[in-house]
């Protein structure tokens, strides 16, 4: 019996860091979906403001910057390439972005895309 | 440690993995989904009931749909899970358009595994302007 005491505390703390550690990586990945869904809006935005047919050509970039910068600034994303194109009626918006890892993984990268019909 | 003791604490890692755990990742992973899904359905009706009040008066149903469904395409959602419905696509000055676009709702989506589901229909409804030119 004495070369058993404390094997119950050591695996309950084993136990309780791999589920802390499951726990961050819950967090991160809502965090990461967050910061996916920003990146959308903020795409959406962007082509919105170039739908107008007075709009500067730079609406549409400046706009999803701006909407980026408000909603998922710092560390959250981090933007690697983004750029609009009209395409006669046709707006679009292309963003290529990496969400870092908390826990020293990969990061996930990923290409978001948004368009809309511009105005007449 | 007696032998009714041995291999209790395995036990209830296990247990609580099973019922603790997992269905908290689960609906971590699904529930921002259900929001995404949520808001596509809503831009891909928007957008398509503002083409359609753009080409009004040869508005063309099938586009604003096409248009719809790559608003969706956009947001992560199939095609398979997008139905758009073009109501009232056609109409006369101060008439309204109007889109229905359901797109199904996974009870639960984590990775590549997908249970249950049910559908969200978002729509958008558009005037057309009263004193507008054709």
């Amino acid at each position: 019996m004495d070369d058993e005491r404390g094997f119950t505390t050591i695996q309950f703390v084993v136990a309780t860091a791999f589920t802390l550690v499951l726990f961050v990586l819950a967090a991160n990945l809502l965090v990461d979906l967050y910061a996916r869904g920003a990146v959308r809006d903020a795409l959406d935005e962007g082509v919105r403001a170039q739908v107008p047919g007075a709009a500067p050509a730079d609406a549409c970039e400046a706009r999803a910057r701006d909407v980026i910068a408000s909603i998922a600034h710092g560390s959250v994303v981090q933007v690697d390439e983004l750029r609009c194109e009209r395409d006669g009626t046709r707006v679009e918006a292309v963003a290529r972005v990496s969400l870092q890892s908390w826990l020293g993984m990969p990061a996930w990268h990923l290409v978001l895309r948004a368009s809309a019909e511009a105005e007449q | 440690m007696t032998s009714r003791e041995r291999g209790f604490v395995a036990v209830e890692w296990v247990a609580a993995i099973g019922f603790l755990l997992l269905p908290i990742v689960m609906l971590v992973a699904t529930m921002p989904v259900w929001a995404e899904r949520k808001h596509a359905a809503t831009v891909a009706a928007r957008e398509a009931a503002r083409v359609l009040v753009r080409d009004w008066p040869a508005a063309d149903a099938s586009r604003a749909t096409g248009v719809a469904r790559e608003v969706a395409a956009d947001h992560g959602v199939g095609a398979d899970d997008v139905v758009v419905r073009v109501r009232a696509a056609t109409g006369g000055r101060g008439d309204e358009v109007r889109v229905d676009v359901d797109v199904v709702m996974p009870a639960i989506d984590v990775g590549a595994v997908r249970v249950g589901a049910w559908r969200y229909t978002a729509s958008a409804v558009r005037r057309i302007e009263d004193y507008r030119s054709r």
